[in-house]
């Protein structure tokens, strides 16, 4: 991670940007706040996003999730709490969703913990990919972070996809973000985020065909793009992947199995 | 055992496979698909391995760690080089001759890892013997050659690969799909370059051996830098515009490797002309890496860099959402902030942003190295070799892009030797090349 940091007098605001974190960028800024305080709440979600990628990224060679996907199939993995914590929680929201978030791309129900720490590999081996759970996670983490800290208004921009608001803008209330069509740039739609957070997930014109249907495992193409709001980053970004993939029927049945969405829409 | 990372980068390839999309820009990738992957599992190829020097070892490195070969037998005329394969795979029958190797019936498959010189003979004698071929760029030494193979080819039913690895990179296939689909907007030219310091010569144990072991260095063997190079580059332009060009021009000398026998060029510049008037600017010598290896498809919106697995905006909205809201609350305005996408208001770049065709790390060569990289595509283009051999399915366009890149590399020598624009001559046109 390469990361720098900005700070406004005038203002009250702290800015920290971050780079080559798990795969992508991240920005956050805090108003309200004195430097020194910015440079300590920083270092600490700093710290935790470190841990998640030392636990969780598929990017880093030498990570505990690329150790399992690495791992020969029914070989038996010691993994940190950590590890054991996060890939349990993640594979929690495959019921709920029907399957359609599974970060084992179909191998959920073959996962066994020996123990807490011991994790035994299926025969067919295990690709874990965390990628949107790891971001949700991280921020809802550094939310905790800066709530902790005191701080009332922030904002929070995680590879521009995975978007949080704390309390407000100062010139208004909540923070205003906009979803626009990557392919045409049209605006789709307005949220404003006031302890809330924006998921978007879809194919862009660079990126195209890093979505795959877990349950097909083929790749969802074409020019597609979910959007959720909801006041957990981590229920944003498993239902926005989950949207892309679940028909209109099957999209109804499972937003009742999660509380606080607050919105929630797909562009086709 | 098998290479976990391997393993689950053929994975990817076949999820890779599994799309339409990738498939209209790389359809050789056909043949790769997850179902076809597993329809041979438990099957191995019977490989041969014909030219041990240091490619042919890297590939039985790579055969180590694909599950569905076994390599049987090893040819080379040299015996130093053909007692260092037969360590790797002690059970594999050794030849001198290949004419021998080729008589053996229980052989699927031969990869031909020999000078370039010798190509096209050993291509069509394996041929002849019905075994299916994997044969190192370029195709051959001369563009007679290269017409007989193609057309030997086309009369057969084996299997032919060329290892233009750059077809199996997983960043050059995504980068090629992100220009298809309009990113960098028109392709209006393209850059390619190769730099290494270093003077091309392997250790020679004997006087006797020079032309034997150095055999990229004297013209009855090598095409230089044009063939040994430019070739990977050329194919790459080849693939992203689905053209020719008509006309070459070129220069090229010796200047600073001067103090041996070599009779290769160590500098060249060559321009190829398609007929709407783009270019190809192609540069390569070895006597300063500063510039490292690039290919660079210039587009009217942004820059693809394949190389490096990197590509620029010309109008980059990237970081400019942060920017707008950090001056959003400078200045007290309200206003929705665009997030997700290329939404972000444009900002007058002062630098180009680097943006990663694959997100996160990935495999980059930095061209230095004159045996091969890993994760270059070069195992890959094998493993999807060796398939063939159990399957007998050809990869869609391997060899008429091989037979394009190499023709367009032979003429690349032959403007620099003549001094004049040349145009491509009627006589090596295939119907696959559209000008």
């Amino acid at each position: 991670m390469k990361a720098s940091t900005d700070y406004y007098h005038e203002n009250s605001m702290f800015h920290a940007s971050a780079t080559e974190v798990m795969g992508t960028r991240l920005d956050m800024v805090i108003l309200g706040i004195d430097r020194a305080k910015g440079d300590l709440l920083w270092q600490q979600c700093r710290e935790r996003l470190e841990q998640l990628e030392a636990v969780g990224s598929k990017f880093k060679a030498d990570s505990e999730t690329t150790a399992v996907n690495r791992a020969e199939p029914l070989s038996i993995v010691t993994v940190s709490p950590l590890f054991g914590q996060l890939l349990t929680e993640a594979i929690g929201f495959r019921q709920p969703t029907r399957g359609c978030f599974d970060v084992t791309l179909g191998s959920c129900s073959a996962v066994e913990f020996r123990s807490p720490v011991e994790l035994v590999v299926p025969a067919s081996g295990l690709t874990i990919d965390l990628g949107g759970y790891l971001k949700g996670r991280a921020v809802d983490d550094m939310m905790a972070v800066l709530k902790s800290g005191g701080v009332t208004d922030a904002f929070i921009d995680f590879g521009g996809s995975s978007i949080m608001g704390i309390g407000s803008h100062p010139a208004g209330k909540g923070w205003p973000v906009s979803v626009t069509d990557p392919y045409s740039r049209r605006v789709l739609a307005t949220f404003s985020l006031r302890d809330a957070s924006l998921s978007t997930s879809g194919n862009t014109p660079a990126y195209n065909g890093h979505i795959v249907n877990p349950a097909t495992g083929r790749i969802v193409s074409g020019n597609r793009l979910s959007a959720i709001v909801a006041r957990e980053a981590l229920v944003a970004e498993v239902l926005s992947t989950t949207w892309l993939v679940a028909d209109e029927q099957l999209r109804r049945e499972i937003l009742p199995q999660f509380e606080n969405v607050y919105n929630e829409f797909v562009y086709n | 055992m098998t290479d976990p990372s391997r393993r689950s980068f053929m994975r990817s390839l076949g999820v890779l496979a599994g799309s339409a999309a990738v498939l209209s820009t790389a359809p050789w990738l056909a043949s790769c698909s997850a179902d076809k992957q597993a329809a041979v599992t438990g099957e191995r190829a019977r490989i041969a391995l014909i030219g041990t020097g240091s490619r042919g070892q890297y590939h039985l490195h790579n055969l180590k760690l694909i599950p569905h070969s076994e390599v049987v037998a090893l040819c080379d005329i040299h015996q130093p080089h053909l007692d260092e394969a037969s360590q790797l795979f002690p059970e594999a029958k050794t030849y001198t001759d290949y004419h021998a190797l080729l008589d053996d019936p229980d052989i699927d498959g031969v990869i031909i890892a020999t000078p370039l010189g010798t190509h096209a003979r050993i291509t069509l004698d394996a041929l002849d013997a019905g075994k299916h071929v994997f044969c190192e760029k370029a195709m051959a030494l001369t563009l007679d050659e290269c017409k007989e193979v193609y057309e030997r080819y086309k009369q057969c039913d084996n299997v032919l690969y060329y290892c233009m690895q750059r077809m199996y990179d997983e960043k050059y296939i995504r980068g090629v799909q992100m220009i298809n689909d309009g990113l960098i907007g028109d392709v209006v030219g393209m850059r390619c370059h190769w730099f290494r310091n270093a003077d091309w010569r392997r250790d020679c144990p004997d006087p006797s051996l020079e032309r034997l072991i150095n055999w990229r260095l004297y013209r009855e063997t090598s095409g230089g830098l044009m063939t040994e190079l430019a070739s990977h580059q050329l194919e790459v332009c080849s693939w992203v515009t689905g053209k020719m060009p008509s006309k070459i021009m070129g220069m090229g000398d010796i200047i600073h490797w001067k103090h041996d026998a070599r009779e290769v060029y160590d500098t060249v510049n060559v321009v190829y002309k398609y007929s709407d008037g783009r270019t190809i600017s192609y540069e390569s010598l070895i006597s300063n890496k500063y510039n490292g290896m690039e290919d660079q498809i210039l587009g009217s919106r942004g820059t693809m860099n394949l190389a490096t697995g990197l590509y620029y905006l010309e109008e980059d909205n990237s970081r400019s959402g942060i920017k707008q809201l950090l001056s959003s609350v400078r200045e007290s305005v309200f206003s929705a902030i665009p997030a997700a996408g290329p939404s972000w208001r444009p900002e007058t770049a002062d630098a180009y942003i680097p943006h990663s065709i694959l997100d996160g790390v990935t495999h980059v060569n930095n061209g230095q190295s004159t045996i091969g990289a890993d994760h270059d595509g070069s195992e890959d283009i094998l493993a999807s070799f060796c398939q063939a051999c159990i399957t007998g399915e050809r990869a869609v366009n391997v060899v008429e892009e091989a037979y394009s890149a190499t023709a367009l590399c032979l003429l690349g020598n032959k403007a620099i030797e003549e001094g004049t624009t040349i145009d491509f001559p009627d006589e090596y046109k295939i119907p696959y090349m559209k000008f």
